[in-house]
């Protein structure tokens, strides 16, 4: 519980929360995973998880990787705890070297999906409210823009330009400061 | 603004475009990844996308891909003129393209970072790139860009001048900052003051230049009562950095200095002068809960007389450091002052910490061409084992 003091870590390793998918599938996972969910922290916080959280907007195919990427993270929450949220506390945490590499593998793994996948897993991270999830997914999605003329990216994306050819030149008069 | 038939925009998205179709917290979030010319650029992608980039929150300002200063000024003034009064949560401004250097338009820049704190910016970044440029003039001064703020949270300063007038003025200037990051500044500062200061951070990364002020025997303090997090890399000026390719390694004089009230510290220096800087600011350090010793490879090693720490163990003189209860130290192998540090750790202190050691996960040596990584090296334990209670 986000109540209990240090002393009850123990008992709070061992809560089990039961998340349920949009197709009903339930998914036994430990206080300290689905607590990377704000969401579901808060919930927690408010006492009502009994029976289970149920999570309409998550497909079981979806929430599956959720977990499988808090479950990894958690760990590493754990080991870190009591992190700042300096800047780039990566960078003279030497020591972890070793350990965030490996995360790093996990979390590059992690982004091998297909693009249908990678966008239900950002509006996931979204709506669970995962900070990190989020952060990893929009990245690969502002990655793959970086550098790419917008016809580029509105082909990688089906973006449909239902600009006329007259209002697309107009926008690009007014903003010609950008494509020079 | 455009007139457009609304038949049309009805069915303008195509359920294909997943991107679009993103709520626009999010896909303000993935613009906050971009620089802010690919951010803009996404104006002529479709209507949805139009005004989007103007009212993301992120900005960063960056002249990557910019070659010319000329064309980077101009594209940033017309970019925060269109944008416009939109609050701003973050604001990186990097000098990051060849040839660009703040200095060269400190007028123009501070207008830019005004522009930012005007807009209740709550994370600032100001990064200029010429370390490694002969070609570079003078580091950007923070004197031309008094920053005050009362909403300011986070700042990071990389590559700018420093003097003891401008960071006296910084601090007491941003009512609310928590977190200062200074990376391969040139600090002249002696004087850090904040009440409401939570981390600071003085770092030097591949910091090619070789110290020429002369603050050497300066005090220096460090008067935060709020600070959870200290990481001092090095100072410049009383340290003694790398010149050409030896391993940053860092004398440093501080017979005087005071640090109160840390709770959590990083420190890579200290150990020159037989210790005596850890062993002052161990007993100047009432709150300290957690320290990590960082010993690289040092040149300077000569100032840590080996042949004097029998002195030190020897000494009557123990004190109390009562709230430590973790030394984490973190040390290439062999590493003869290990056993030294453990010794004096054990010997001088009333109810000795927890004592961890762990080896040194790769020395980066700095030549002009760029890094080389020496490997891992793996801290010789068995010199430690002599030392009594160390927790390997």
């Amino acid at each position: 519980m986000a109540s209990a003091g240090s002393g009850d870590e123990k008992a709070a390793a061992a809560a089990m929360i039961t998340l349920i998918s949009s197709d009903n599938e339930k998914f036994e996972v430990t206080e300290a995973t689905a607590t990377l969910s704000q969401t579901i922290r808060h919930m927690i916080e408010d006492g009502c998880t009994d029976g289970g959280v149920p999570l309409p907007n998550v497909t079981s195919k979806i929430l599956a990787r959720v977990i499988e990427y808090c479950k990894k993270h958690a760990t590493a929450a754990a080991g870190e705890e009591g992190s700042s949220s300096s800047f780039s506390d990566a960078a003279f945490l030497e020591v972890d070297r070793a350990f965030l590499e490996e995360l790093e593998e996990f979390d590059d793994a992690f982004l091998e999906v297909d693009r249908a996948t990678l966008f239900d897993l950002i509006l996931a991270a979204n709506y669970l409210d995962i900070k990190g999830l989020l952060n990893l997914t929009c990245q690969k999605v502002a990655d793959s823009v970086k550098g790419k003329t917008p016809e580029q990216i509105r082909e990688m994306y089906n973006i449909v330009n239902d600009l006329t050819p007259e209002e697309e030149a107009e926008i690009r008069r007014e903003t010609q400061w950008a494509f020079e | 603004m455009m007139d457009t038939p609304r038949s049309k925009r009805a069915k303008a998205m195509d359920p294909g475009d997943r991107i679009s179709g993103l709520p626009d917290e999010v896909r303000h979030h993935v613009l906050s990844f971009l620089p802010a010319r690919d951010a803009a650029r996404t104006c002529v992608l479709s209507p949805m996308w139009r005004q989007l980039w103007a009212s993301a929150p992120r900005l960063n300002v960056d002249a990557e891909g910019f070659t010319i200063q000329r064309r980077f000024i101009k594209f940033v003034n017309a970019l925060l003129l269109t944008r416009g009064c939109i609050p701003l949560k973050s604001f990186w401004l990097r000098a990051n393209g060849p040839g660009i250097f703040l200095d060269n338009f400190h007028d123009t820049a501070y207008l830019w970072i005004r522009y930012a704190l005007r807009n209740n910016v709550q994370e600032l970044g100001v990064v200029d790139y010429n370390q490694n440029d002969i070609n570079a003039p003078e580091f950007f001064q923070l004197q031309h860009c008094p920053i005050t703020s009362s909403v300011l949270k986070k700042l990071h300063l990389c590559c700018i001048k420093i003097d003891n007038h401008d960071i006296k003025k910084l601090l007491s200037g941003c009512l609310a900052l928590e977190d200062l990051e200074m990376i391969n500044c040139k600090m002249f500062a002696t004087e850090l003051s904040s009440a409401t200061l939570k981390s600071l951070c003085i770092g030097y990364e591949y910091f090619p230049y070789s110290g020429d002020f002369d603050m050497v025997g300066c005090d220096i303090v460090i008067n935060m009562p709020s600070l959870d997090s200290l990481h001092v890399g090095a100072l410049l000026g009383g340290a003694m950095l790398s010149c050409g390719c030896a391993v940053i390694g860092i004398g440093l004089n501080l017979p005087g200095r005071r640090f109160s009230c840390s709770r959590r510290w990083t420190i890579d220096w200290c150990l020159h002068y037989n210790c005596k800087a850890l062993l002052y600011l161990l007993q100047h350090s009432y709150n300290l809960e957690d320290l990590t010793l960082k010993m690289r490879e040092l040149r300077l090693r000569e100032q840590f007389d080996l042949s004097n720490s029998a002195a030190i163990s020897d000494s009557a003189t123990r004190f109390k450091c009562e709230k430590l209860r973790k030394v984490e130290i973190v040390c290439p192998e062999g590493d003869k002052v290990v056993g030294v540090v453990v010794t004096m750790l054990l010997t001088k202190m009333m109810s000795p910490p927890e004592i961890t050691i762990k080896p040194f996960s790769g020395l980066t040596i700095f030549t002009t061409g760029g890094r080389l990584d020496l490997g891992r090296f793996v801290c010789d334990l068995t010199l430690l084992l002599n030392n009594g209670s160390c927790d390997l």
